[in-house]
């Protein structure tokens, strides 16, 4: 058939038909969140678990107490293509001739380091800096001790001199606290000082980076199984930063979330559009077969329509999906805290493009069988009703099908395919439940109309009418302004998560040795800074476990997770109250005012690994005095990378009073005062020693900073597509209100009845919606909350209402501003068309 | 000569939400090609159901149509798109023309879907001949009821059918639009040798027709009645 009259209908209607246009917005929007989510989640979490590699100082660490890994075994463990580094910390005492300092040394090789990088004062690479007997010291070693740059230091039998001072230090996170502050040598430079000797208590580490694409929790858990007796502890980056991994694990929990939200708010704009425009071209459709016009082909014409307006929409979707990414790589940086890669990833849009196409397919299919069906003996009826025609057997099959093949490539798409399925189970029993829903809000709309005042009666059976564009219209409302909800909650639920983890006050140095007669001092002198604040000052001596529930450590088969908590002294504390904001795993704290015999609190971990519970003792060996203490509560795994001042072991007050103790301090110093806080301390208390710290929380807070700016811009964007599908979903109810508003007017009805008729329908479908959405979203949210993220809920208010609000404004707002033109519109060519 | 419908017991059921309606029950009528006739009768006796079968837009639940030599009632959707084509045009009281195409493009339509090459000029030629021929680049919403109804009445005879089904053609236009459509009709009709099916509520109307029937509760009720009589 004519292939020409095709062209000619399809671009004559589609220029006649501005409303389209919500296809080709909620498609372009849809695909561009795809697309960008799809192109900028690997490198966002990769970039997110590089960090996490870079704190550890590789993908995996191999430490070992005493020695180091022998190199035949090393070679039998490294897969080809990673690299090694290898790297030695070992306390021990700087000496000047006229002073001494306890400092934690670091040797490390030419390799090192594998990621991140150090950065020196003045500013050199580190193998400079190393070469020839040099030495990098932190900033605190240099005023500790009087020394300049170029100054010779002696460490065990050999001499160093001061090249540089450490800056930043990439891999600052290995172990609570360090004894002194950071000291980097050449490795081979510390195996000449002789302190390296057999027993001495230097901790060996190989370090690897493993060949990009290797998973490297896999390859940790593969080295753990095959080498049961080894002597080194193998250690992931994941690992080493638990609550990172759990935080990018829910990041990427939310991002499929969030897109499959903007794919199903777009997907209903497209249904919603196709089904109103559909509607308004029964007739022409009806006509056309009349004149000989095959049904196949007629449908192909609107089909062919639809198609291209897809195509405009995907087409559209990947342009702006790809130029996104590459907009905030432009954007100042420190603006938008994620490493955006500056490049386009083919896959990415490929399945962003052919999951916008399965959307049009299916969410156009169903209103295209039925405009199909409608019968063009119609036109001899007075019209008809895309609801008065019914899809044959086959339409479904075809529907099912393009539902199957839209749901693999979700599946295909998302990052992680159960919480996918979790939620698209959820998304279809959450539709029929709203479905349901706005039924019987429907029928309650009918019951109220036979009792309401008679001007309130029409609006209200508009509401009501069965088969009319209510329905759906409020499904989708009702399902757009939830699933923003949705998003909205869960991503304040992580929003808070994160929160709890980067303290709004982080401490950038920790002060030991601060003895109890010196607290007043110390605290005196930092006062003359306003901007300092000590976040926490804690007793703290040095302890070693010895016996855990009466058996000696050595007789103990400890856990692989606990292992390293025995093999040397740990420092410890009491507290008479428990660390703020902490739930207990199990048991109680001690009463305040309590003195009776030892309690210890410890981390749950360590006494999964000792395999022990309340009530067990355990006895440690406090300067050189045996001490047992009932274990009274078990504490959640301790989170070292938050910048608290964490103790393994907590112990109640009392007992451990009376011996030879210091203080330590974490405190937060503006960076700029920092040099002369520590000058003033330095002259006020000389063996209170400083460890700067903020590198390390930093990295880890910057991190966060990242993850949750991600997922705000996520919330954001699908929030913009869902606004775009509600107004489509509006666009549907203002096609009705032309043709009811001319038979009105015609029936003498006065400009303010239309106002109050269509004012009061507006708003009761955005209640209608709203209530839906409310009790919808909020629920989905919680189950995601607790079930998916395994994070606590808290119902944010202002989220769900803003949302909820914003449907009502928008409802509203769009029915007074089509208002005015709806009803000063001639009524009589509408009627004369009609 | 054989007839060109040929309506043999023809039975409609339509399904509505109330349960099923009989629309037509036992029709049997025989129209001899070039001759007009005229339906009469109350609204919902099924005249418009009658002609939606005879156009085949619409099945009948049982008996046979036979219309310009083919048996309408067994072809499938598509051969009865391509047979509708080529033998039936059709006028309908509501004009249905295609908003977005103009005037010359909505009398080529049923040429251009049979792929004819010279539609536009046809099309061009049967609006000037209902006096149109200055009206071709207006779009329906620019043309008043009574032209409307004209370029309808081209398009239902541009492809020179057999067959033109007529439902209350004149039905939306007022009385001096209505006769002037009524004469264009007849003329035009006659003038292409064409069959006239034609429904109408209009006495004077139907009395044009060669011969005319009257139609109630779904059945051709009473005799017929020949031109010369009701005339």
């Amino acid at each position: 058939m004519s292939r020409d009259l095709a062209l000619r209908l399809v671009w004559r209607d589609l220029k006649a038909s501005p409303h389209l246009l919500w296809i080709v917005a909620a498609l372009a929007f849809g695909v561009a969140m795809l697309a960008a989510v799809g192109t900028t989640r690997d490198t966002v979490l990769e970039t997110l678990n590089r960090d996490a590699a870079v704190l550890l100082g590789g993908d995996v660490s191999l430490t070992t107490p005493g020695a180091p890994v022998p190199a035949d075994e090393l070679e039998r463990i490294v897969p080809e293509g990673a690299r090694t580094a290898s790297v030695v910390t070992v306390n021990t005492i700087l000496r000047t001739g006229e002073a001494n300092l306890t400092v934690a040394l670091k040797g490390v090789d030419d390799a090192y380091p594998l990621y991140g990088e150090v950065r020196l004062e003045p500013a050199m690479p580190i193998e400079d800096a190393l070469s020839d007997g040099g030495l990098i010291a932190a900033p605190g070693v240099l005023t500790r001790l009087g020394l300049d740059l170029g100054d010779r230091v002696r460490v065990g039998e050999a001499d160093f001199t001061v090249r540089a001072t450490l800056v930043a230090e990439p891999d600052r996170t290995g172990g609570a606290f360090q004894i002194g502050p950071r000291v980097i040598t050449d490795l081979d430079a510390l195996e000449a000082t002789g302190i390296l000797r057999e027993g001495s208590v230097a901790r060996y580490q190989t370090r690897l980076a493993l060949p990009a694409g290797a998973d490297r929790d896999r390859f940790a858990a593969n080295l753990r199984r095959d080498h049961p007796d080894a002597r080194f502890q193998v250690q992931s980056a994941s690992a080493a930063q638990p609550g990172l991994e759990r935080i990018v694990d829910r990041l990427a929990t939310f991002l499929t979330l969030a897109s499959l939200a903007a794919l199903t708010t777009g997907g209903l704009g497209i249904a919603l559009a196709a089904r109103t425009h559909l509607a308004g071209k029964l007739q022409a459709m009806a006509t056309l077969r009349a004149l000989g016009g095959r049904p196949g082909w007629v449908a192909g014409l609107y089909a062919l329509q639809l198609g291209l307006l897809g195509a405009i929409g995907i087409v559209l979707g990947l342009v702006l999906g790809a130029l996104l990414p590459l907009l905030l790589a432009f954007l100042p940086a420190g603006l938008v805290p994620i490493d955006v890669p500056a490049t386009v990833s083919p896959e990415a849009l490929a399945i962003a493009a052919a999951i916008g196409a399965s959307v049009l397919a299916c969410f156009t299919w169903l209103p295209l069988a039925r405009a199909r069906a409608v019968s063009p003996a119609s036109l001899f009826r007075g019209g008809t009703d895309l609801a008065d025609a019914k899809p044959t057997a086959r339409d479904r099959l075809v529907l099912a099908g393009l539902g199957a093949v839209l749901l693999g490539l979700v599946l295909v798409a998302a990052d992680d395919a159960r919480i996918a399925s979790i939620v698209l189970a959820a998304l279809a029993v959450g539709t029929g439940l709203l479905l349901v829903l706005v039924l019987g809000l429907q029928r309650l709309a009918g019951r109220l109309a036979k009792v309401a005042p008679p001007r309130l009666r029409l609006p209200l059976r508009e509401l009501a009418r069965p088969g009319g564009e209510t329905t759906p219209t409020v499904l989708a409302l009702a399902l757009g302004l939830a699933l923003l909800t949705l998003v909205g909650q869960t991503g304040r639920v992580i929003d808070q998560e994160i929160s709890r983890q980067v303290p709004e006050r982080a401490p950038t140095t920790v002060f030991i040795d601060i003895q109890p007669d010196m607290r007043e001092r110390f605290e005196e002198t930092l006062a003359a800074s306003q901007a300092t604040t000590i976040l926490q000052m804690e007793p703290y001596l040095r302890a070693r476990l010895v016996r855990i529930a009466g058996v000696p450590v050595a007789e103990v088969a400890i856990g692989e997770e606990a292992a390293w908590t025995v093999r040397r002294d740990r420092g410890i504390t009491w507290s008479a109250t428990p660390p703020e904001g902490e739930r207990l795993v199990a048991g109680d704290w001690w009463p305040e005012d309590y003195r009776g015999p030892l309690l210890v609190a410890i981390e749950d971990e360590a006494a999964i690994g000792y395999g022990v519970g309340l009530g067990d003792t355990l006895t440690f060996n406090v300067l050189g005095r045996l001490v047992e203490a009932e274990i009274a509560a078990i504490r959640p795994e301790i989170d070292w990378s938050t910048g608290r001042l964490e103790f393994l072991f907590t112990f109640s007050p009392g007992l451990l009073e009376q011996a030879p103790h210091s203080f330590i301090a974490s405190v937060d110093v503006p960076m700029d005062e920092r040099p002369l806080l520590l000058q003033a301390l330095n002259e006020a208390l000389p063996t209170v020693t400083p460890l700067l710290i903020d590198e390390a929380i930093q990295a880890a807070a910057d991190v966060l900073a990242r993850i949750r700016a991600a997922v705000l811009a996520v919330a954001g964007l699908t929030l913009v597509s869902g606004l775009v599908v509600l107004a489509a979903s509006l666009a549907a109810v203002r096609a009705r209100q032309r043709r009811a508003a001319a038979i009105l007017k015609a029936l003498g009805a006065r400009r303010r009845d239309l106002v109050r008729t269509f004012l009061v329908e507006h708003a009761g479908l955005g209640a209608l919606a709203a209530v839906a959405a409310l009790v919808l979203g909020v629920t989905g949210a919680w189950l995601i909350a607790v079930f998916a993220l395994e994070l606590p809920f808290a119902l944010a208010p202002l989220v769900v209402l803003g949302v909820v609000g914003l449907g009502l404004v928008l409802t509203t707002a769009t029915g007074v501003l089509g208002l005015a033109r709806l009803a000063a519109q001639p009524a009589q060519p509408l009627l004369r068309a009609g | 000569m054989s007839p060109l419908i040929r309506a043999l017991n023809v039975h409609l059921t339509l399904r509505a939400a109330s349960g099923p309606v009989n629309v037509l029950r036992g029709i049997d009528l025989d129209v001899e090609a070039g001759t007009s006739i005229g339906v009469v009768g109350p609204s919902g006796s099924g005249k418009s159901s009658l002609l939606a079968v005879l156009a085949g837009l619409e099945r009948p639940t049982e008996g046979r149509v036979l219309v310009a030599g083919a048996e309408v009632s067994a072809l499938s959707e598509n051969e009865r798109a391509d047979w509708r084509r080529r033998e039936v045009g059709i006028l309908f009281q509501s004009f249905h023309l295609i908003a977005t195409l103009t005037a010359l493009e909505n009398v080529a339509v049923p040429l251009e879907l049979a792929g004819d090459a010279d539609a536009d000029e046809h099309a061009r030629e049967a609006l000037a001949r209902v006096g149109l021929g200055h009206r071709l680049d207006h779009r329906p919403t620019q043309l008043s009821g009574g032209e409307q109804q004209r370029v309808a009445l081209a398009r239902a005879l541009v492809a020179k059918p057999r067959l033109v089904l007529a439902d209350e053609p004149t039905g939306n236009l007022d009385g001096d639009t209505a006769r002037q459509m009524a004469e264009l009709l007849f003329e035009a009709v006659r003038e292409a040798g064409a069959t006239l099916f034609l429904i109408t509520h209009d006495p004077s109307l139907a009395g044009r027709c060669d011969r005319q029937v009257r139609m109630a509760n779904g059945r051709l009720a009473g005799a017929e009645t020949p031109r010369s009589e009701a005339a």
